[in-house]
């Protein structure tokens, strides 16, 4: 039943693939920064109060980044059952994806906060500037240009990590490649088919992280 | 009663003394100037009267009040009162003067936006730089940046001003600059203490001149007293190591 | 321990709220959610317009009709089912789930839907007549993961070699490949496949091994669910709707029919919900350490390897031809923006088509090897141009022979700049051994996966492998920077 790599029906196929593929990165990567950038700055709190939440940070970052991906993958699977059973493979995989995401972005959100020189942060607390303050209007603004362009990387890589989540059963662009051999395509064609989707993504997508990172610091001062 | 009394003041880190039973007062209006060796104690000195380093004993009365370098409202306190400018200027580098100037007016003393941008452009023509509001930090020299973070530190209104080696990081022909601009705030009354290698300098804008070593005064007077009349050895050995060059 | 005894707290959590579907909350519903195998025909598959259709679909419509409840289909894994089932996310389970003593523990059954017969399917390069043939050394059985028989094999047949995949097209095409040269399976199932391969000339030896029967797969305890659900397939049984939908399905009627005597076999459940045992994964630890031990070795062998090509690829980046270096910017850029595991899948699956034929190992280790070039290749690249000019011309200066300026000028620059991004690398090749484990090899994680799918404690498997990949990249981390700070003064971070 080896039917035309280019017939509508099997370009639909692979476009909606493609389209989970790019759902499961780029909402897990999203919501992955944003709790990233929490739990970094929380572990650069220094009240006593708070010790227990970076101890639990750095707990989670360190098991997290020494776990494979496919087996947080199957781990989320299972244990999503019990809170949520009727949610889709898709949210399972991009739930897997935010846990895995969020670890390695506080690690890089981490460093660009590092990167800020210890005298700026001093001479706003001469100033008298607020801890809050001292990170909306100091920290973070000189901290964005360092953090971005490895987020952004990080980003562009994980789209091609999520093509574990085939294992899981969900149909993004890896999968398809199976489908398609399955139903006959050899695999030469179906899973090249699937390379070359893969890579129109990825290049493109890598050109505009590492063109941010050069504009980013061309204009440190921004 | 002197503005600024430091009594006894002890500092260290890691089990080394820096400071060591330090005294020293200034009277409201005087530019007192710390002088002596490397590692004598000079900025710590100043780190810690600013609250960045915690003093390990003693006291630092600003007006007749004591300091309280535990707790936070103390130094909230402490730096409406007293300001200090880095010899790394430490400009916030993503500002542009003008915000690097009006940030922690607006931040922390609560004045209007409107009212510390014109003050901020007031002390930006003081200081000859009326034209750079718009600029980054990065594309200032050496010398105007140094400048900016003086006016940055008088934008917080304070009684009392520390300069630390403020032309040390300076290429040779932007000292006069900076230098010219402490002689004219000199001449404003505003209270200052300072740590700097211009001897010259010293000598003519000091109402006192402080000899330290390590970790505490070891003889205070007029500049003329220090620099012809020195009594203590060190202090003597000092001024000689100085003219040699 | 700590660490351990966190997860296992968390774990507990996860236990709590689990609950089945009783049978009035699913009429109340008017749904009644089956699970079935979404890459199983003729049982069931999707079908041209995106929809499920095969045997196990009409049984489940059937089933509903009977019930009054409209159907709804929840594409299952095999190692899915008994979590969905405890979960309540699906209340049935379909997918030739054959009954057997543990599954029992874990799960209850309704009376039986179908026979298993179990019978071999080969080519006529294989030239045996009876089963019992097969027991050589220099054979290679093909099996689905998961599946009944591969326990089964062992026992009857424990000689052969044996090759796991994970979907039952997979088999056909291993043995269609000359990667394996028989499949032990339930016919039935698996010879449509060969359809995909019309050239291969296909031979069923014809005595069955054995008969197993497989039922409808239900949450423990829900017995009035059972009931209802047991009462309309003896009624499919005896009105004759399940043979005439397997002969839809097939083309032939089942090899050994459901008997009547079997539908009165019915078996009530005492204990609900699902209960930790960490006993059967405790069990098997050395096994899943020995698992651990091979993915030490592919994350070892694709990691030296992979040092050598990125060397080669960055002094070519570096100083090669002009043809040189675009060959070099070129392997780069295709190897590192396209996924590995798709890269690892070209190399399986589609080399044969040309003649060569990897094993797993092989062709996942060489995947890991040439990704691992390109990224080493950046790393190094980033040493090399690390070392200062102004250093160099120092050197010149002083009249430093080559050789001398290379070891005590350029290297220790390069050995401290590269070095912990390589340590960071290594523990990423370790963690990506474990796509192995979609091709069969049996590391840690492929490990996990045989473990799980036989106990189907998969969430207990899982967490202990879990724990394991965290030790094992917490002791070569310690390991690498110890040697790092002792032999190339590399400083911590």
């Amino acid at each position: 039943m080896s039917g035309d790599l280019f017939s509508p029906e099997t370009l639909a196929f692979l476009a909606a693939a493609l389209g989970r593929t790019l759902w499961m990165t780029f909402i897990g990567c999203t919501i992955g920064f944003v709790i990233g950038m929490v739990l970094a700055i929380l572990r650069r709190t220094r009240a006593p109060l708070l010790a227990p939440l970076r101890w639990a940070a750095a707990l989670y970052v360190e098991t997290f980044r020494r776990i494979p991906f496919l087996v947080i993958l199957i781990l989320v699977l299972f244990s999503v059952q019990a809170f949520a059973p009727d949610l889709s493979l898709l949210g399972i995989a991009t739930i897997a994806v935010t846990l895995a995401a969020t670890a390695y972005l506080t690690e890089i959100v981490g460093a660009g906060l590092d990167a800020v020189p210890r005298p700026q942060i001093e001479s706003a607390e001469v100033l008298g500037l607020s801890w809050f303050d001292t990170l909306r209007h100091v920290v973070l603004p000189q901290a964005w240009s360092v953090i971005l362009p490895p987020a952004a990387a990080f980003m562009v890589m994980f789209v091609k990590d999520t093509a574990l989540a085939s294992h899981l059963g969900v149909v993004e662009l890896a999968f398809a490649g199976k489908i398609l051999v399955n139903k006959g395509f050899s695999p030469l064609a179906g899973f090249g088919a699937v390379l070359v989707l893969y890579a129109l993504i990825s290049w493109p997508l890598g050109r505009i992280a590492s063109s941010l990172e050069s504009r980013l610091a061309a204009s440190r001062h921004r | 009663m002197p503005l600024l009394d430091i009594a006894d003041l002890s500092a260290g880190y890691g089990g080394k003394t820096i400071l060591d039973g330090l005294s020293l007062t200034a009277e409201r209006g005087d530019v007192v100037s710390l002088i002596g060796p490397s590692g004598s104690g000079k900025s710590t000195l100043l780190r810690v009267l600013i609250g960045l380093t915690p003093p390990t004993a003693g006291t630092v009365r600003i007006g007749g009040e004591a300091v309280d370098y535990a707790d936070k409202a103390g130094l909230k306190a402490l730096r409406r009162r007293m300001s200090i400018v880095f010899q790394q200027f430490n400009l916030f580098q993503n500002l542009t003067v003008l915000g690097n100037l009006t940030l922690a007016p607006v931040r922390t003393l609560g004045v209007a936006p409107a009212e510390a941008e014109a003050r901020a452009r007031d002390l930006l023509a003081n200081v000859g730089l009326a034209d750079k509001a718009g600029s980054y930090p990065d594309q200032l020299s050496g010398g105007q940046q140094q400048r900016v973070a003086i006016a940055r530190a008088l934008a917080m209104q304070p009684e009392i001003l520390l300069l630390d080696e403020v032309t040390s990081a300076l290429d040779p022909e932007r000292v006069g600059e900076v230098l010219e601009t402490i002689r004219s705030l000199a001449s404003t009354g505003i209270t200052m203490l300072l740590v700097s290698h211009e001897m010259a300098f010293v000598r003519e804008i000091s109402t006192k001149v402080v000899m330290m070593d390590e970790g505490r005064v070891v003889e205070q007077g007029s500049p003329a007293a220090i620099f012809e009349t020195p009594t203590q050895p060190r202090t003597k050995s000092f001024m000689q190591a100085i003219i040699r060059h | 321990m700590m660490l351990l005894r966190l997860l296992l707290a968390v774990l507990l959590l996860w236990a709590a709220p689990a609950v089945a579907r009783d049978l009035d909350a699913i009429r109340q519903s008017g749904v009644l959610r089956v699970g079935v195998n979404p890459n199983f025909p003729p049982m069931s598959s999707y079908g041209d317009g995106g929809t499920l259709q095969g045997f196990d679909v009409n049984v489940a419509r059937e089933l509903g009709r009977r019930l009054g409840v409209r159907v709804e289909l929840v594409p299952t894994e095999a190692a899915s089912r008994v979590p969905f089932l405890v979960s309540g996310r699906i209340d049935l389970s379909l997918g030739a789930l054959t009954i057997t003593p543990e599954r029992r523990a874990l799960i209850d059954f309704s009376v039986p839907l179908h026979s298993e017969a179990m019978g071999v399917i080969t080519t006529s390069r294989l030239p045996v007549r009876d089963w019992r043939e097969l027991n050589r050394a220099d054979i290679t059985l093909v099996n689905m993961r998961g599946n009944q028989s591969v326990s089964v094999l062992a026992e009857k047949l424990p000689r052969p070699q044996r090759l796991l995949v994970d979907g039952n097209a997979d088999t056909i095409r291993a043995i269609a490949q000359g990667r394996a040269d028989a499949l032990v399976e339930n016919v039935d199932f698996f010879i449509g496949f060969t359809k995909n391969y019309p050239d291969v000339r296909w031979r069923v030896l014809p005595e069955p091994i054995f008969t197993a029967w497989c039922g409808i797969g239900l949450a423990k305890g829900n017995e009035p669910l059972r009931v209802a659900v047991d009462a309309a397939l003896s009624a499919m049984h005896r009105d004759g709707s399940v043979d005439r939908l397997w002969r839809d399905a097939y083309g032939a009627a089942m090899t050994v029919p459901v008997s009547e005597d079997q539908l009165k076999r019915t078996a009530a459940s005492t204990q609900t919900g699902y209960r930790f045992d960490w006993q059967p994964v405790i069990t098997a630890l050395p096994y899943l350490a020995g698992g651990a031990v091979i993915s030490l070795q592919i994350a070892l062998i694709a990691f030296w390897a992979g040092a050598v090509i990125g060397l080669a690829a960055a002094l070519a980046r570096l100083n090669g031809s002009p043809i040189a270096r675009r060959v070099a910017g070129a392997y780069v850029s295709a190897v590192t923006n396209t996924p590995a595991l798709v890269q690892i899948f070209l190399l399986y699956y589609a080399l044969p088509e040309i003649g060569v034929m990897l094993p797993a190992f092989v062709a996942v280790t060489l995947g890991l090897t040439l990704n691992a070039g390109a990224y080493l290749s950046d790393i190094l690249r980033g040493g090399i141009n690390s070392v200062r000019q102004s250093e160099l011309d120092a050197a010149e200066v002083l009249g430093l022979s080559r050789l001398d300026k290379l070891r005590h000028v350029m290297l220790p620059h390069i050995v401290r700049t590269v070095y912990r991004p390589l340590a960071n690398f290594f523990i990423v090749l370790v963690l990506g051994s474990s796509m192995a484990a979609l091709f069969g090899v049996e590391e840690l994680t492929g490990r996990a996966i045989n473990i799980s799918t036989a106990n189907l404690r998969t969430i207990e498997t899982f967490a202990v492998t879990g724990l394991i990949y965290i030790g094992l990249t917490l002791i070569a981390s310690a390991l690498l920077a110890l040697a790092g700070r002792t032999m190339f003064g590399v400083r911590r971070a």
